[in-house]
This record gives structure tokens, sequence and C-alpha cells, in this order.
């Protein structure tokens, strides 16, 4: 009895085990394996390579190439003087580069990951790959190598420095790209393209596995970046540049920047901007160097402003061409305030031209009083000043107009002289645009439309064509006889603006030390293809716009117009894509 | 005389198939090893099967009868044996419990199990039944003295092996059922006490982690192994994933899998088919065991089938409840299935002395 009963007891656990084991086996097994998979894979991210950014006439502005990052387990490290030897010889790198890598990785020994080279192409990782020190080859119990390479992408800006600001730049995240300022940041999406993933199984020491049945590996390709397509033109800009160059060794300013537009259709043919940087040297960078002062910034444009209230005027009526205006001998008390306005030169009875060429600030005045506040503000606005130019570009800031219930009289005699309003250079090359086409004011353009698809859209009627006509005759005037001789160019109509701004103090009064040196002009006069802006920010040894800014405008044009052609705006050759060349 | 070889293959049958399956399992579970040593612990198994083989001829063809006259020298061996392990001993995974002889380890305590089985019957088989407590104090002393020195290597989970075993003796032998009982309460009782002062911190914490494996505290340590071998066990299903497929034990998410843990590689590679295979072996075995044991009227022979039976089966169960999480991790391998000389040498041992049992179911005559 005593053993039957020691048998069932035995039967019973027997029975309890079995119990248990259909319970994990058939029961739960769905959960089991699913922890098992979750254990035994890894999910490796495989990354895109970013897109490419183009120039007008399709040359590289930025590209993108795959590099690898080589590292090493300092814990498996058994001489790291010997590694860092070779390392430096297969990589060319002096004996003080391989002590430096020596001494870091016998400090790191009890990490498990060091970078030892950086950015290696093709050739460098070839070099790595020939490396012959034992952390190079499998080890007993065949563990991954002790040096492994990872690959990583690498942006590139093969002209360097040129259009930087423009392209703006890029920082990883998560082994990826990503933009963080101008056309890297405004098209990040579409450059970046999608990272994809591979699915791997590994063991318990995380080693992969690489099987030919069932369990085999998933993941989704990564999917490059897109082309990006810009309006510069390369050597537009870097003509541009290479003035601007100039001016800012002979000025010694804070800052400078250049625009060149297509009165056409408002592309932005040049853009430019110093200090400058160059998106290729990311680690030495000044972040303050970075900012595009043709659109990150905002300047009072002075007597640069003045073309474009007269033209409204004219277009309202509100003076007329061969009208004689009063500009009291220099000194003139505002009707109905305590304001007293000084022109530069005193000047007597001026015709309505002469006001603009010789830039008097009373008479500007006028003009902006016989226009009346309403009709003022409404012009102001219709060169694009509602808002940001739309341009697209991250760090635009806004122009900034007195709000209709601030405006005061003090407001109508001041912004027709270019003051309490501020806009971006970009805003007022685009202003000028408008004159030199004929009365049509086109947004600024920087991304060409993708392929078969129209160009910009069409421009807004902001004068009557006779009356920018009449306002280019005038400007033409300015260069010829006026303020902007400087801009002179032999055997070509420019027509152009002088501005002279004087800076705002942080108190709100007006500088008289510091000043914005400005021209605008845009040429040749009878069929304008490119409006220039220089603007010169806090020049040393002058300040008038028309002896700072003016010459660079002149050597801009100079060098240039060449490379414009006559008719089409975006100069490209293709014919079917520039179906939008109103300009011809 | 009859030779009663029926009795043998119902013994040996279940025991070689159930080698025979260690063996394919242990080369499953060690062909892609990277344990240093790696491979080859499917060829040592065999020789040791091999020699297991021999042993349990040689014990079958004795006649145990004259073994039983050995019983103390055999016990005081293996108690000398294990007090050997302290000075001689070397240690793996931090418990001394072998002896190192030439290439080979010793395992003291694995035929100290047997030893005390053997002792145990020698010392009950012409007794009366054990009916007054006090009769219970030698075999106690009996059982306690090995169990006292596997303790201190230290070695929980053979340790507790002696305990059904000596209980089933004395069970078996006549004891009171009441006197069993208590002397179990009062070792129940003496629990609190034992945690507290008679257990090591890792001993503590393999209990801790039992209860809850995947707790922070425990899942990257003493519970990892258990929940990798429920993983495995799990991740076999009804049918396995195939011999030498499976990934908890291809891919070295599972340790000790071709010793203590090769329940968990057999269920995950044949699954509930190939578990349940492998109780039906174990049932077979000890319904083997326990024909024997019933049809011997000769008390040392009764007797110390019946301490082999229970020996064969609590490792059984214990082997493989802590492999399915129903247990706590100790050190103790599946009978003739997990990787290991001693132990296969020990149980070869143990079964043949059943044979040797079943074929000589007479007392013997004339003077002992």
């Amino acid at each position: 009895m005593r053993a039957q009963a020691s048998l069932f007891l035995l039967l019973g656990l027997l029975v309890a085990l079995a119990g248990r084991l259909f319970g994990l086996q058939v029961l739960r097994h769905e959960d089991m394996a699913a922890a098992g998979a979750r254990q035994r894979s890894r999910t490796r991210t495989l990354v895109s390579l970013r897109g490419d950014i183009l120039f007008l006439d399709g040359s590289l502005a930025a590209r993108s190439v795959m590099v690898r990052d080589y590292y090493v387990d300092p814990s498996r490290v058994r001489d790291p003087a010997r590694l860092a030897s070779a390392v430096a010889a297969a990589l060319g790198r002096d004996p003080a580069w391989a002590a430096r890598l020596a001494a870091d990785v016998h400090r790191s020994r009890s990490r498990r990951e060091r970078p030892i080279a950086r950015r290696l192409q093709a050739a460098d990782c070839m070099a790595m790959r020939a490396v012959d020190v034992p952390e190079m080859h499998l080890d007993a119990a065949e563990r991954p190598l002790a040096i492994y390479s990872r690959e990583t992408p690498l942006r590139l800006y093969p002209r360097g420095t040129l259009a930087a600001h423009v392209l703006g730049l890029v920082r990883y995240e998560d082994q990826e790209l990503r933009g963080m300022a101008g056309v890297e940041a405004a098209r990040d999406g579409i450059l970046r393209g999608e990272p994809g993933h591979r699915v791997e199984n590994v063991d318990a020491l995380g080693r992969p596995i690489f099987l030919d049945h069932a369990l085999g590996a998933t993941g989704r390709a990564p999917r490059d970046g897109e082309t990006v397509r810009l309006s510069i033109h390369p050597e537009v800009q870097a003509a541009c540049e290479r003035v601007l160059d100039e001016a800012v060794g002979r000025w010694q300013p804070r800052g400078a920047c250049a625009v060149i537009l297509s009165p056409a259709d408002g592309a932005i043919l040049a853009m430019a901007s110093r200090p400058a940087f160059d998106p290729n040297a990311r680690v030495t960078l000044d972040p303050a160097a970075t900012k595009d002062l043709c659109i990150a910034a905002r300047y009072e444009p002075g007597s640069t402003f003045k073309p474009l209230v007269a033209a409204a005027a004219l277009e309202a009526g509100a003076v007329r061409l061969d009208e004689v205006i009063d500009c009291e001998d220099g000194i003139f008390r505002v009707p109905g305030t305590r304001r007293v306005l000084h022109d530069h030169h005193p000047y007597g009875l001026l015709s309505f031209p002469e006001v603009i060429i010789k830039s008097s600030n009373i008479g500007m005045a006028k003009v902006g009083l016989a226009l009346g506040d309403e009709r003022l503000r409404d012009a102001v606005l219709a060169y694009g000043l509602e808002g940001r130019t739309g341009l697209g570009l991250p760090g635009e800031v806004e122009p900034q107009v007195t709000p209709a219930a601030r405006w005061s009289t003090y407001t109508t005699t001041s912004v027709p002289m270019g003051h309490e309003v501020a806009l971006t250079p970009l805003a007022l090359a685009a202003g000028y645009a408008a004159l030199a086409s004929g009365g049509v004011w086109h947004r600024p353009y920087l991304f060409l439309p993708p392929e078969g698809r129209r160009g910009a859209p069409p421009g807004r009627r902001v004068l009557e064509e006779a009356t920018a006509r009449a306002m280019t005759e005038i400007l033409v005037r300015v260069v010829e006889e006026g303020t902007g001789q400087r801009a002179r160019l032999e055997g070509v109509a420019v027509a152009g603006k002088t501005g002279t701004a004087q800076k705002r103090e942080p108190g709100g009064r007006y500088s008289h030390s510091r000043f914005v040196s400005t021209f605008v002009a845009y040429a040749p006069a009878e069929a304008p293809r490119a409006v220039v802006l220089v603007l010169v920010d806090e020049p040393r040894g002058a300040y008038y716009g028309g002896t700072v800014a003016a010459p660079a405008v002149r050597s801009i044009l100079e060098a240039v117009l060449p490379h414009i052609p006559r008719c089409t705006t975006t100069g490209s050759p293709d014919e079917g894509r520039n179906g939008n060349g109103e300009g011809c | 005389m009859r030779h009663r070889w029926g009795v043998v293959l119902a013994v040996a049958l279940p025991a070689m198939a159930l080698a025979a399956l260690g063996l394919a399992f242990i080369h499953s579970a060690s062909s892609r090893a990277d344990t240093g040593e790696g491979a080859g612990f499917a060829g040592r198994q065999a020789c040791w099967l091999a020699a297991g083989g021999l042993v349990f001829a040689a014990l079958a063809w004795t006649d145990y009868r004259h073994l039983a006259r050995w019983a103390y020298a055999v016990y005081v061996t293996s108690l000398a044996a294990l007090l050997a392990v302290g000075p001689l001993g070397s240690s793996i995974h931090g418990a001394q419990r072998w002896i190192e002889m030439g290439a080979y380890n010793l395992q003291p305590s694995e035929p100290a199990k047997l030893a005390v089985a053997m002792v145990l019957a020698r010392y009950l088989m012409y007794r009366e039944p054990p009916g007054r407590a006090r009769a219970l104090v030698v075999p106690f002393l009996l059982a306690a003295l090995p169990m006292g020195l596997v303790l201190r290597q230290p070695d929980l989970g053979t340790a507790m092996v002696f305990v059904p075993v000596l209980v089933s003796t004395l069970y078996l032998a006549g004891a009171r059922a009441a006197h069993l009982a208590g002397a179990v309460a009062l070792a129940a009782a003496a629990l609190p006490a034992v945690w507290t002062w008679g257990l090591r911190d890792y001993q503590r914490r393999r209990f801790l982690a039992f209860l809850d494996p995947e707790g922070p505290d425990y899942y990257l340590r003493e519970g990892y192994q258990i929940v990798q071998s429920r993983i495995a066990v799990g991740h076999g299903g009804t049918w396995g994933t195939g011999y030498g497929t499976g990934t908890q034990t291809q891919w070295n998410f599972l340790p000790e899998r071709h010793t203590d843990f090769i329940f968990a590689v057999l269920g995950e590679e044949w699954g509930f088919a190939g578990v349940c295979l492998v109780l039906l072996l174990l049932a077979l075995l000890l319904a083997g065991c326990a024909q024997v044991a019933l049809s011997t009227r000769e008390p040392f022979g009764r007797l110390v089938v019946g301490g082999v039976l229970v020996l064969v089966a609590t490792q059984a169960v214990i082997n493989t409840g802590m492999t399915v999480g129903l247990m706590p991790v100790t050190g103790l391998t599946l009978p003739l299935v997990s990787y290991g000389g001693s132990s296969v040498l020990t149980t070869c041992a143990a079964l043949g002395l059943v044979a040797s049992v079943g074929r000589h179911p007479g007392v013997l005559e004339g003077p002992a």
C-alpha cells in the first residue's frame, strides 16, 4: 500500500509538470515566441542620402556622399600603441596623432566604443581594412571585429563659401543630416529623403545571424532625398561676392550684403551676405556669420525708398512730372507739427525729377503730404510690404510699416524719405524690380519649380507702365548727373538711387555716426535685365551711399550683365521650362 | 534459476532511449557553442554513457546481495570524497563541488546520493519497522552527514535531494507516517530561521528571482536563466522548431543548455511532443523500477530500489520543474539526459543496482 501511495504521488507530480508544459508550449506559445523574437531582433537604421542642391545652370551647390566612421572597442585592445601606429600608418597621419589615439584608447579601456577616425572616404577605408593588428581578426569566440566602421553621410559644398548664406547648414541628427539654416532647412523635407531600416537577427552576444530560412531579416530600403534647384546663377553670384568682398575690404563695415534680381519675374540670381562662412567647416563656424543680412536683417531704406513713393505719387496724380516744389532753402517746418526737416544741401525751387535726383528730403516730405496718409500707406504696402516676401527661407524678417492707427503727420513726412519704415534688402530690391519691369511687382523667388511645371506666378501691377518708365528716366539721371554718378557704366544706361540712412540708436534717436549706405540700380534702363542692390552696414571712412555702395553696384553690373541673357529670365537653355519670359 | 532479463530491459530500454535523446540534444546545444571549450560535449557524453553502460551491465550481472555488505564501505568512501572537496576541490560558478582528477572533474555529491540510498537500505533491512520516533534518529543522522557536507559546498539543490530519499526509504521501511509528517513539519517550521541564517545571499536571491524573474533586480542576473528557459520552452510550441533550429538554443540565449537546462533545449526544438516523450520515458523508467521494488521481497533490494526510484524521480521533477519555472533554479541535472560524467555514472550504477535486484528477487540462502 505504501509503495502504491508513493507512486501515485509521483504520478501526480508528472501530470502537474505536463500541465505546466501544456500551458507554456501550447496555450502561451505565441507570447513566448514573441518574447524570443523581440530579444533576437535588432533594428538597424539604413541612412538615406540627402538630395543635391543645384544652381541655375545645373552645377552642384551641395551634395552628399557616404563616408565611414571607424570605431574601436577599447576593452578588447591589447596594445593601444601598436594599434594606433598601424592605423596612423594606414591613414598617413603623423606620430603625434597616433600617440593621441593610443592615449585615448588606453584611457577608455573600460568603454565599448571610441571613434578612431571619422569621415573616411573610399581610399582611406581600403587602407583601414588592410590594417593588420589582432583587433582586426576574428577572435576565438568569433565575436565581431574590435575595429569596425559605420556608414555616415557627409555634406559637401563644392563651391565652398559661394552662396553659403542661401544654401545654409546641416547638422547630424540620429546619423541623418538635418537642415538647420538656409535652403537646407527650408527644403529639408524634400532633401532629406527617408531613412530605411533592416531588422536583423542577432544572437545573445549581439552578433548578427544570417539565415536562409523563415526567420530571415526584413526591413525597408532608404529613400534618398530629391534634388532642389535654385535660381541662383553661380557666375553672377561669384561676381557679386567678389565685388562685395572688395567693398568689405575697402570700408571695413559691420556687415554688407548684395542682391541681384531678375526684374522680369523676380528670380533671385544672386544673394550674398558678409561676414562669410564656409559650410564645409562646420566646426569652426561663427554662428553670427550665418545670418543672411539680405533677408534676416531689416533696415530703414533712407533715400532709396524715395523713388518708390514718388512713383506712387505720380501715379496717383498727387504730383505732376513737371511740378516745381519749393525746397525751402534746406529748412522746413512741417505744418501743424513742431518738426523741422533739413536737407544735406539747401535747395530752393526744384522740379519733381530734381527732388529725386538731388535727393531732397523736404521735397519728398511735401510729395508725401500731397499724397496723403491713406494713399501713401497703400502705396507702400503695394510694394509687397504687407508681410514677408514669401521666399521660404528660414530667418526672414517682416517689414515694419507704421500701422494705420499710429500713423501721424510725422509719419507722412518720414516715410517718403525712407524712415519710419524698415524692410529687408531683398524686399527693397523687389520694389525696384517693379520699377524696372514696367510696374509689375513680382514676389522674389529662389526655388525653381520641379521639371515640367510653370515658373514663377504672374506678378501684380502696382504702377502704370508710363509711370514706371518716367521714374526710370529720373533714376537714369540720378546716375548721370545726381548722387549716383559713381555707378555710371560705359555704354549702358543705369537707373539707380543712393541711400544714406542714419541708424537708430537704442534710445530711438537717429545716429550721427553710424550709417547704412545703400545703392539700388537696374540696367540697361531701356530693357532691364538685372536689379542690383548693395548695402554696406556701418562703413568706415565714408558713408554716402553714392560713395560706398554705388561703385560696388557698378562693378557688379559690369561683371554680371554679360552673364544674364537678354531675353530669358531664368537663363536656362531649356526653353520649355522657362515659358515665363514676360520681359521679352 | 530464471534470468529475468525482461526486468532488466524494462529499466534499460527507457534509460537508453533517454540517454540517446540526451546525447542528440547535447549535440544540438553545443554544436554551435561559443562557450570557450565549445563543442565536444556530445562526444564526451557518449564516452560517459559507454562507461555508464559498462557499469550498468557489471552491476546488473552481479548479485546485489553481495553488494549489500559493501554498503557501509561505499558510504564511508563517499563521505571521504565529500570531505576531500574542501582542500582539493575546484570551484565552478562560485561553489566548490568538484574534485579535479586529471582531465576530469569528479562531483562527489553525485555518488553520495546513491551511497545514502544504499546505506539507509542496509541499516533498515533486518530491523523491525521503526515504529518509535527514536528509531528514526540513526537513519536521519546517516542522511544528515553527507547532506551537511554537500550544503557546505554550498549546493543546496543536491542537498535537498537527500530529504525525499530519506523520507521515502523510512516510509517504505514501515515508519509511521505521523512521525515522518512531524519531522517534515519541524523542518518546515525551521525554514524562517534557515532563510535568515542558513542561506547565503545568492541562494536567497535565486529564490526571490524564481518568484519574480522579470523583476528589475533579477532580470539580467538570476532571473535571466529562468526567463530564457521559459521562452525556449514556450517557443517550441506543440511540435517544436525542429532539431538544431531553436533560436534560444542555437543563438546562445539559453545558458547552461547542455547540462542543467537540456530539457529546455528539447522543449524548444521538439516542442510539447518532445517533452511528453521524455516524461513518458521517465515514467516508463520509474515504472520499471517500481515493478522491481514491488516484486522483490528481500528487504535491502526493495528499499534500495525504492531509494533509487525516488532519487531519479526527485531529480527529474526538480530539473524539469525549474526549467518551466515551477521551482527555483538549482544545479540539478536531468538524469541520463543532461551532460555530466558524475551524474551519468551514478545514475547508471543506480539503475544497474535496480536491474540486479530485479534479476535476483529471492532472499539469499545460507550465511550472509
